[in-house]
Order: C-alpha cells, then structure tokens, then sequence
C-alpha cells in the first residue's frame, strides 16, 4: 500500500509517496521505502522532484547551508556519493539563496537551479525538519546539526591589517639594531684609584647627610669614641 | 491504494527542564559562554524589544510560563544576565554558565514563536524593497522595526567600543545588523529552531 504524506509550510509543500517494506497491515503510516519526493515552492511557482538520494542530499546541503547562514561561518559541505548532488550557495543579491541540482554525468539532462528567498528557504528546512521530526518517515534517516571549530572561524579584521603591525613592529626593531650597530663600542676603563686614599672618599656627596657620621679614625685604637648627639635618636625626637 | 497525513509541530506544554534539555551542553563542563554568545543572545532579545511594544513585560511573563524562574528570578536578573554583553554600557564582567545562556535563547525562541507572523511580514516586506530596488525605509513596518532597533542601540551599548561606534556612525551597518538578527529570529521559530540557533552560536567557538 502506497503512503503519502505532506509537510506544509506557507511557502513550502514537501509530499513523500512511499510503503512500509515490513506492513502487516494496510493500516500502515510507516515510509520505509521511499518512491518519490517532491518540493513545492508555492510563492515562486519552482518545483524540485526526486527520490531517496534527492531528499537526503537536500536535507544534507540546506541543513550545512542554513547553519553558516546562522552563524556566518561557511559549514562544509559533505561529498555527496549519489545522484542528484545538490548544493546550495547564496547568491549576489541579499536574501536569495541558490539551489543546484547536479544530475548524473551519463544523464542527458542539465542541471537544474532554483533561487529561494529567505522566507522559501526558513520554510524549506522547517517542512524538513517536520519530516525528520516524524519518525514514522523513513525511520532509518537522520539529521545531525553540527557546530564547527575555530578554524574556520575569521577574523573580524582582513589580513591585511593584521600583519600591519608585525611588519611595523619587524621593521622599527631593524632599524634600532642598525642605529646601534653604527654606534662605536665604548672603551671599558678600570677606575682609577690612587694609593692611601681611604674607600670613605668615594662615597657620593649627596647622600652624606642622610649617612650616619662615621668616627674620625684615631691614632689610639683602645679609646672608644665618644656617643654623638645625633638628632635622629629616639629619645632627642621625643 | 494510498494515504496522506499533514504533520504539524506539537504544541505540547513545556517545563525548565524538559526545554533546556532539549539542547546539547556544547560547552566543556565547566567552562562558561564566551563574550560572543552573550552578545549575540543579549542582540536577539534586543531585536524583539524591537519589533514589539512592552516586550519586557511580555519576556517576564515568558519566563513564568517556562518556568525559568530559578535561572532568571525576575527583571533585575534577566537585566543582569543580559549585561553580560560586552557592547552594554553597563557590562558587568559576568560570563554566563551554559544553564543561563541556554534560558535566554529559550526565552527568545518562545518569542519569536509567538512573533513569527510579524517577523516572516518584515522579512519579505525587505525581499519585496530589495527586488524592487527601493530604500528599505521605505516600508512602514520595517522602517518601525529599524529605528526602534538603532534607538535600542544607541541608548544601550557603549559608543567607545570601536565597533559599537561604527555601528553608530554608519546608519546602514546598524539596520544590516537589525536585519540579520531578524533572520536569526525567523529560524529561531522554526520547528528545530531553537537547536540550529544554539549551535549556530557556537561555531568558530570550540
């Protein structure tokens, strides 16, 4: 017993005629075999017929398309084996997107190509998405919807401007080495220190204020040097 | 002898968990959304306050009817969540958990399924502008829907970020954007709808 069934969408009619290969009865809704698929596209008057490779080279190709529509990232798409190999592109002009039947090679048949507005192809994937949804047609079949990694994702940025800065970076570090390079080597020189003078002299004048008066060296040394009344000690600042 | 059956989505009921399980946790456990997703789900709610009057209040009583009122409590909370996009004026910092995000697309999804109507009117009102080779302000509806969107925007999102001031700046950026995000919000009503527009938010993400 032939089953038809229709998925409807306003723009849309998606009508599978089939059987249930495993009918005990004739009260049997199930389309395990598929004989034939046809896609109405009311608005625009186009139509797409086929069989079982059709409607599942269809399913394959809207469903990658309609992601990378989602999400602007192109998804790509799977070789398909059978005939009619179906691919779907958007085109030129804003919100028109192209649907190209590829039939076989030995076919005397050309390729067939539809244009779809963005309201014909929301109701495409959604009458396909009924179908797939419905688990008594063709109960082998399903559709997977994949997300796709960082790869391919693009940069917001053309690459052009994105190199702009390493070459920038490359060429100003080039011409500092060159700068330097041109610089003469200056000649290292061993400070000269003159015999007797003590390291004391050395320290820097600046901080003599700040430096604790060290003791005057003495003649004797048993004698202590006498405490001096240095004004940074705890009990003269209290 | 043969039989025809017309198959129609169901309209069945929904709860929290029955709805966002629904969608596949796409994120490693653990990990939070990146600033891309909050984005892109703060904009789609952004497009519905567009295309309706009173939309907040109609998204608050969403999230009763969803029953995601442990996820998003109230206005302050759907705020909040919603301040995750760093466009916002007011951004927050946040990242949103996997559980969050997946209830702000929900709430969307049920919007837009309600607006579908609307949304499909305006999509083929700028087919039918763009074939025509007219200004697509020239639609009354549409040209509604595009200045509330870029009056939305213009008062929300942060004019220092470079790209929210280009937007700003060149008229015809900002109504590409609301456009594209009403095409968004078409396949987001969708029978499948909620799932395609979950993952679409994740390409190029993991």
């Amino acid at each position: 017993m032939n089953v038809r069934k229709q998925y409807s969408k306003p723009n849309c009619n998606l009508v599978l005629a089939g059987f249930d290969e495993n009918a005990d009865s004739v009260e049997s809704e199930v389309i395990s075999i598929l004989t034939s698929a046809e896609c109405h596209f009311t608005a625009s008057n186009q139509q797409l017929t086929g069989g079982r490779a059709f409607i599942e080279n269809l399913a394959s190709a809207v469903n990658g398309y309609t992601q990378g529509f989602l999400s602007g990232l192109a998804h790509p798409q799977d070789k398909q084996q059978d005939y009619p190999q179906i691919a779907v592109t958007a085109e030129a002009a804003p919100g028109q997107h192209r649907i190209t039947l590829k039939p076989k090679p030995e076919e005397s048949t050309e390729e067939q190509t539809i244009t779809l507005t963005t309201t014909e192809l929301f109701d495409l994937v959604d009458a396909i998405d009924l179908l797939f949804a419905d688990r008594t047609t063709l109960p082998d079949v399903n559709q997977d919807i994949e997300v796709i990694g960082k790869r391919y994702r693009k940069s917001e940025e053309p690459l052009g401007q994105r190199v702009v800065p390493v070459f920038t970076g490359m060429l100003s570090l080039a011409a500092a080495a060159g700068l330097f390079f041109m610089l003469p080597i200056p000649e290292a020189r061993r400070p000269e220190s003159t015999p007797g003078t003590l390291p004391i002299e050395a320290l820097p004048t600046g901080s003599e204020s700040e430096t604790t008066p060290l003791a005057e060296p003495t003649a004797n040394p048993e004698t202590t040097p006498e405490p001096t009344n240095s004004s940074t000690t705890p009990e003269a600042s209290e | 002898m043969s039989q025809s059956a017309s198959i129609l989505p169901d309209t069945a009921p929904t709860t929290e968990s029955s709805v966002l399980e629904r969608l596949p946790d796409i994120l490693v456990a653990g990990k939070n959304c990146s600033p891309h997703i909050q984005q892109q789900l703060d904009l789609l709610l952004l497009a519905i306050e567009a295309l309706e009057l009173g939309a907040s209040e109609k998204m608050l009583a969403a999230i009763a009817k969803l029953e995601l009122n442990n996820i998003i409590s109230g206005r302050i909370a759907l705020w909040r969540l919603r301040c995750s996009n760093p466009w916002r004026r007011s951004y927050t910092r946040n990242f949103l958990t996997s559980k969050q995000a997946k209830a702000l697309l929900v709430l969307a999804a049920l919007r837009a399924k309600d607006l579908e109507p609307l949304i499909r009117h305006l999509v083929d009102a700028e087919q039918l502008m763009r074939s025509r080779q007219l200004p697509i302000g020239n639609h009354f509806r549409l040209s509604d829907y595009l200045e509330r969107f870029r009056a939305h925007f213009r008062s929300r999102m942060n004019s220092r970020r470079t790209k929210v001031a280009q937007y700003i700046t060149t008229e015809a950026e900002l109504n590409d954007l609301a456009l594209g995000l009403l095409h968004k919000l078409l396949f987001l009503a969708g029978s499948r709808g909620l799932e395609r527009v979950w993952s679409s938010l994740f390409d190029g993400e993991v």
